[in-house]
């Protein structure tokens, strides 16, 4: 799942690393520590883990504000011009490629 | 934007030509770095202490910097993360007679007297306010009402240009604001209603508006959005080189908590402080009165040298 692919690079910020697990979907990652370097930080693990690039006009603080969000704007971005993540080419149930840590 | 009536236009080439014409900037060769003659630096002073006069009741600590600060409290405050491009470090000489000789005989392509310079443990500055911060930090919390520190410097951005009113070098006076969100998007707002006045008196075409710092790269786009989401940036702008592009001769910010999770500054709550700083230009300021009202001070409306010299 999109989700688990998202949590698993927030696991990876330092700003939210310890809540992670706790936090909802909706929940707003800027409340819960995420700084304007995390987010960048969440933008390049997300463009690796998934082998995308997020278009310019997507690159805005509401892209970014939950989990949800996130996906919502993953959605929208075209699987086939994902690549996998190197060493990786599991995928999810929508055939997008699933963050290294979610595949082993 | 003021009713003034602007200068004619000037490019910002012919601008810088004129000043160079005149003796106001000395060229040294390199773009963006100038000599200064004896009244551009009189203007720069007279900038300097009518910030000096507007801000004299605010009670705020004075602390004056060379254009050096320390390497650790430059990469603590994560400048080179956010703006790379503009960055200047410091590099020395630390061999001995034997790479000394060696050195000064290698060739460009092996990177002749470069070839064994180290990074030092200072850099340039890049904002009068970064040298405030670890000094702050290293002093314990805040008392309850916060702090206000009174900063000038020069500093230095890599971006040459044939623009008079970018240099590479340059003056700041900065004024930066410790405590909470509350104080500080007072400070904020006080200093822009109090530039706009100060620019008024000057007899300036200013007015303000959201901005953002020039972030590095793609993942810099995302900085600057998110800076402006936040109104976190405003600027004082007055037209200079280009009357379509107006150049900015200060800014106002509100950092929310990121220098003090950088440095460890900490509020009398114990949580992190909240910063904001509101920075001049002093040079840029200087232009913007050549450009305006010529390039004669003594020439100049009887009200705005009243507002530079008030004793002459």
């Amino acid at each position: 799942m999109l989700h688990e692919t998202v949590r698993n690079v927030l696991r990876r910020i330092d700003d939210v690393a310890s809540s992670v697990d706790t936090l909802g979907n909706d929940a707003d990652l800027f409340e819960a520590g995420l700084s304007s370097y995390g987010t960048v930080e969440v933008m390049v693990g997300l463009e690796s883990a998934l082998g995308i690039e997020f278009p310019e006009q997507m690159l805005t603080r509401d892209t970014f504000s939950s989990i949800n969000a996130l996906v919502r704007v993953l959605q929208t971005l075209r699987p086939a011009t994902a690549m996998p993540a190197a060493g990786s080419d599991a995928v999810d149930a929508n055939g997008w490629p699933v963050a290294t840590e979610t595949a082993r | 934007m003021s009713t003034l009536e602007l200068a004619p236009r000037l490019s910002a080439d012919a601008f810088r030509q004129e000043l160079f014409e005149r003796g106001l900037l000395l060229p040294t060769g390199v773009d963006g770095l100038y000599g200064r003659s004896a009244v551009f630096e009189g203007l720069v002073d007279a900038v300097d202490r009518l910030i000096g006069r507007l801000s004299v009741g605010d009670g705020a600590e004075i602390m004056r910097f060379p254009p050096i600060m320390t390497r650790t409290g430059f990469e603590a405050s994560g400048y080179f993360k956010n703006m790379p491009q503009l960055v200047g470090t410091v590099h020395c000489f630390c061999g001995d007679d034997r790479e000394h000789k060696r050195v000064l005989s290698c060739s460009p392509a092996e990177g002749g007297w470069l070839a064994a310079q180290q990074p030092s443990d200072v850099v340039l500055t890049p904002a009068s306010c970064y040298p405030v911060y670890p000094i702050i930090a290293g002093r314990g919390r805040l008392p309850a009402e916060g702090w206000l520190v009174d900063s000038s410097s020069y500093c230095f951005r890599h971006e040459p240009s044939v623009d008079p009113a970018r240099m590479q070098m340059f003056r700041q006076r900065e004024q930066v604001c410790f405590g909470t969100p509350e104080r500080i998007r007072a400070f904020q707002s006080h200093w822009m209603t109090r530039a706009l006045e100060m620019f008024r008196q000057m007899g300036l075409p200013a007015t303000t508006d959201l901005a953002n710092d020039p972030f590095f790269g793609r993942p810099g786009q995302l900085m600057a959005n998110g800076q402006r989401s936040q109104r976190l940036k405003f600027e004082i702008l007055v037209p200079i080189s280009d009357p379509d592009r107006l150049s900015a001769c200060g800014s106002f910010n509100y950092h929310v908590h990121h220098f003090a999770d950088a440095y460890g500054i900490i509020g009398a709550d114990g949580e992190a402080a909240h910063t904001g700083c509101a920075g001049f230009g002093l040079e840029r300021v200087a232009l913007a009165l050549l450009r305006q009202h010529g390039f004669s001070p003594e020439a100049w409306p009887e009200t705005v040298r009243a507002t530079l010299w008030p004793q002459s």
